[in-house]
């Protein structure tokens, strides 16, 4: 029979007093077992790390525990006082944040910063301590540790941070590993190291691991129970297998149902093929190449350079997107600023419908703009906080001369915002007033207002939710069917392809490794690469493969 | 016969632009609705009272004329030489009034002894009576205090009535506007139902009005902050420093503020080849210390002024050409720190999305500079202008201490702290005229930074609450 390592009994987490009191969590009772992986799924804002930092007892002082009690083995960590809790951290649970760049201190080296955890639970000598931080940076995979402790955060990558983040929460030897989106800020192929590496530690040390996250397919991967958490409750908990065969809340059943795919594409009926031939081309890319020097000593000789972009070729045509798919860093959003002429080009032909856009002077190429339009990653940064919606949309209508007089240009602006799915009301409100996902309806409805006929999305939807995320790309589905648009779809997301694309691209350092219709390459893939890549992706598995 | 001196020209100036803006803003929704959300706030509301009476001050002592001395029957009028303020005709009573020496605040006796000739013939040596200090008291020593216990309460009384008065009359204005019945309008003011916080501005104005009235009250038969060296009166003295004192704030700022809004928004933004002019500009100006410049642009107008003599009519015209001489070469050395901080800004803000969308729009630089950018690193300048504007009053008593500030004839705080410098080392120490220019400069700075405080706040829209 397993035992019970942490039991969370009731706990409600809220701010405020009084009448401005809201939980934030709300009256939610689990147990983790020995050994096995516990995942808490939600999408933001649905308190699942205010739940993780309740049972460690780290909430910002605004954020205060009203209710229930969370037990460790038989102790009840909310009656401890203070000094004890800090042996119970670290020594008993541990635990991994998001963002591995920021949860390092950058002023110190991999073995002083794992050192520091063991000497707080373990009395160690100096010696001891590092053999033990060799052994812990062996234990997570990093290569070379003997030399590599004594470096600092910066000369790892992000999957190393997060290995070394690990070994520190496992220097304590806990019981428990809380894992708060432990792979979110990484890119795929790193994110199926780590969860492998996790996997590996838990079946070697016999944790338990409280797995937090929004990604129904890391769910399914790591998952032995897992509990479905919405606006601070838990609306389904159930053993993986049950879950993923029989979800029963409604709310469970929209979050699947928003994953996008290549099922869905199908089921949506797919407008009848035409050849592509048929179709007006857009945009052709040849050998598009941007260079950053890299230059040295006191002269500023150019020594070398960094190839972003190296040597890129694709063809676009009215009413079919294009999938660019690659990892961080591989010269994917360079690119499209490239073809924007946002950023300077070092050499290549951008042809728009004949012109080529890298020999444009200024005027000329100020005209043409309103052809070509960018929808950008992050909702938050993409409108002047300043500005009222009104004034955003109607920018590039006034700089391209959309709609003759004011009047014209507000029914646009009327129009456009209902396309949208917004309200002609939401014209006189600044964008901090809107959510995630309708900042972005915004930004569409901008890139829309000067009629453009290419559209670049450098990955629109990454950061929004799975069911928000699901709207936006049906949204963007029906423009396209509506204009005939072309879309030149940045991603990472190999799901999001799986839905939107005609054709992909796949990228990898700089250079495009292969491309062809998207069925082709996503189900039969020639380039290793692109192999590695899609075997990474994680799948909702229903047979589960429990170590 | 009035005269327009040229700062007086850029105070009306400015007047002119700021109440301008008021009636395009009013039209502008996203430039009024953060001027409602300051209109809520109290501590707003309560240093803007302030400073408003700080600058009605300043206003009407800029409005200068030559006194009319007499009238002859040929209706040919004769002015004097002289250049007066309205503010001054006000404070005829104060401005008259002079002792002999110093004299300490509220005193009936001179500060220092003096040989005095009895009636009896006989000469002794003591403490002089003042000549208007407690000059209706027949036995300062004993009535004195009585007296001006007094005083305060009618005063107070008086203080009470006028701001009774005027609220009433406020109330009055508002309930025409709100086309209500004054009763409900006064209750709609003492409990906050309008969009303005009304009951802070009632009770700043009360209090302004009752300082104002006790005030008054005792200088009919006191120095109320005493008298300076030459037997003036200190009060009069630091009144007249407001006007100074607000024209080295403002009009400094707005020499400086062109040349740091464009040049670091066109650094940041443009980079290249301007960035590197506009850099070697400011690091040149820079490594000029700042105090040399000064010295020697003074000292090229004091040259000037000599020189041409005939162009000057009066020592105020002198002093007043100076005055602005010192703000544009503070002006002129001090944009480059607010320069350097938009820089940087603007170094940041460029790689943001939106400016990249407005790029992409087609949308031309300087339309971006100034729509994107400049709304936000806004409140990098309010900020600065604030604290400028404190560090510039401070800064003319630092010039001014090297007599390379304003004219010695001319009224100021920085003028007051340097002679206050000896009083300092006397014993007993007079201390008022430091103390005056302290509690006024004080009260100044104070209100104008609470004020900006809110400002900046209800302009941020990051700190914005709904």
């Amino acid at each position: 029979m397993s035992e019970n390592i942490l039991q969370v009994k009731n706990l409600t987490v809220s701010t405020g007093t009084g009448t401005k009191k809201t939980d934030i969590v709300n009256n939610i009772s689990f147990t983790i077992e020995r050994g096995e992986t516990f995942v808490l799924l939600g999408e933001s804002g649905s308190g699942k790390s205010i739940t993780a930092l309740s049972i460690m007892r780290l909430l910002p002082a605004a954020i205060k525990i009203s209710d229930g009690s969370v037990i460790l083995h038989t102790t009840n960590l909310f009656q401890l006082p203070e000094n004890k809790m800090r042996k119970i951290r670290g020594a008993k649970i541990g635990m991994i944040f998001q963002e591995p760049q920021t949860s390092l201190n950058p002023v110190l080296t991999a073995g002083q910063q794992i050192s520091e955890t063991l000497r707080q639970h373990d009395n160690l000598s100096k010696k001891q301590c590092i053999k033990r931080s060799i052994e812990l940076l062996d234990a997570v995979g990093i290569p070379d540790a003997e030399r590599r402790i004594n470096e600092y955060p910066h000369q790892f990558s992000g999957g190393m941070k997060q290995r070394i983040m690990i070994a520190i929460a496992l220097a304590g030897k806990p019981d428990l590993l809380i894992a708060d989106e432990p792979t979110t800020a990484l890119d795929v192929t790193i994110q199926a190291q780590v969860l492998n590496l996790l996997r590996k530690l838990q079946s070697e040390t016999g944790m338990s691991i409280l797995f937090i996250t929004h990604d129904i397919g890391v769910a399914s991967q790591m998952a032995d129970h897992i509990a479905v958490m919405q606006n601070g409750s838990i609306v389904e908990l159930k053993t993986k297998k049950e879950l993923f065969s029989n979800p029963e809340n409604s709310y469970t059943q929209k979050l699947f149902d928003a994953i996008p795919s290549w099922e869905k594409r199908t089921e949506e009926n797919e407008i009848e093929e035409i050849e592509r031939s048929e179709r007006t081309s857009l945009l052709k890319v040849k050998d598009l190449k941007v260079y950053y020097p890299i230059r040295k000593g006191i002269f500023k000789r150019t020594i070398g350079h960094v190839r972003a972009v190296d040597s890129v070729t694709i063809d676009l045509h009215a009413g079919e997107t294009v999938a660019i798919v690659g990892e961080s860093g591989s010269g994917k959003t360079t690119m499209g600023k490239g073809i924007l002429q946002l950023l300077e080009v070092t050499s290549g032909d951008i042809t728009y419908k004949k012109t080529d856009l890298n020999k444009l002077d200024a005027p000329s190429l100020r005209k043409l703009r309103s052809d070509i339009q960018i929808i950008f990653q992050d909702p938050y940064s993409s409108m002047n906080p300043r500005m009222m919606v009104n004034d955003i949309i109607q920018e590039g209508m006034l700089a391209q001369g959309v709609g003759e007089s004011k009047k014209e240009r507000d029914e646009h602006t009327v129009k456009l915002l209902e396309q949208v799915g917004l309200l002609p009301e939401h014209r006189y409100r600044y964008p901090h007033e809107f959510s995630g996902g309708q900042r972005q309806r915004i930004c569409i409805a901008r890139a829309l207002a000067v009629k453009p006929k290419l559209i670049i999305c450098d990955e629109p939807t990454s950061a929004l939710d799975v069911s928000v995320q699901a709207q936006i790309l049906s949204l963007l589905k029906d423009l396209q069917k509506e204009y005939q648009l072309g879309y030149l779809f940045i991603t990472h997301n190999i799901s999001v392809v799986e839905y939107i694309a005609h054709y992909v691209a796949v990228m990898y350092e700089g250079k495009i490794v292969e491309q062809g219709a998207v069925e082709k390459i996503l189900k039969n893939p020639k380039n290793p690469y692109t192999k590695n890549l899609l075997s990474a992706v994680p799948r909702i598995e229903l047979q589960s493969n429990s170590l | 016969m009035p005269v327009i001196f040229i700062t007086d020209f850029f105070i009306f100036l400015l007047l002119f632009v700021v109440v301008g803006f008021y009636f395009y803003a009013r039209k502008q929704e996203h430039l009024s609705s953060p001027w409602r959300d300051v209109k809520k706030r109290p501590l707003a509301m309560s240093s803007a009272v302030i400073l408003l009476f700080f600058i009605t001050i300043g206003l009407l002592d800029s409005m200068h004329f030559h006194p009319n001395i007499e009238t002859n029957k040929s209706s040919q009028k004769i002015y004097s030489n002289e250049i007066l303020s309205i503010l001054d005709v006000f404070l005829s009573d104060l401005r008259l009034k002079n002792e002999k020496t110093y004299s300490a605040p509220l005193a009936s006796y001179s500060f220092s002894k003096e040989v005095i000739e009895r009636d009896d013939g006989t000469q002794i040596r003591d403490y002089p009576r003042l000549k208007y200090g407690g000059a209706t008291l027949e036995n300062p020593k004993s009535e004195s205090g009585a007296d001006i216990l007094k005083r305060i309460s009618v005063g107070f009384l008086y203080g009470i009535l006028l701001s009774v008065i005027s609220i009433s009359l406020m109330v009055f204005i508002l309930s025409k506007m709100w086309r209500i019945n004054y009763r409900k309008a006064y209750v709609d003011c003492m409990q906050n139902k309008s969009s303005t916080h009304w009951l802070s501005i009632f009770i700043t104005t009360t209090v302004v009005l009752i300082t104002a009235c006790i005030i008054y009250n005792l200088s009919q038969n006191y120095h109320v902050f005493g008298t300076d060296k030459v037997g003036q009166d200190v009060l009069y003295q630091t009144l007249k420093s407001i006007r100074t004192g607000l024209v080295i704030g403002t009009l400094t700022t707005l020499v400086m503020l062109p040349f740091a809004v464009v040049m670091g928004l066109m650094a940041g933004y443009f980079r290249g080849w301007i960035d590197d002019v506009i850099q070697y500009l400011y690091t040149t100006l820079n490594s000029i210390p700042g105090v040399l410049l000064i010295a020697a642009s003074i000292l090229l107008l004091q040259v000037y002024i000599s020189n041409h003599a005939d162009d000057f009519n009066s020592i105020e015209q002198r002093a007043d050409l100076r005055l602005l001489f010192l703000c544009i070469i503070l002006g002129i050395t001090s944009w480059t720190g607010l320069c350097r901080l938009l820089r940087a800004e603007t170094l940041k803000l460029r790689e943001v999305d939106y400016v990249h969308a407005a790029r992409a729009f087609g949308v031309k630089n300087f339309k971006i500079m100034f729509k994107h950018l400049l709304p936000n690193v806004m409140h990098i300048v309010m900020i600065s202008i604030v604290l400028d504007f404190s560090g510039l009053v401070l800064a003319e008593a630092v010039l001014s201490y090297i007599n390379i500030g304003v004219d010695p004839s001319m009224y100021s705080w920085g003028n007051m702290i340097n002679s206050a410098r000896l009083e300092m080392a006397r014993e007993p120490v007079v201390w008022w005229s430091l103390a005056a220019a302290f509690i006024f400069m004080f009260i100044l700075v104070l209100a104008a930074n609470l004020f900006s405080d809110a400002v900046r706040d209800a302009f941020d829209p990051r700190l914005r609450e709904f």
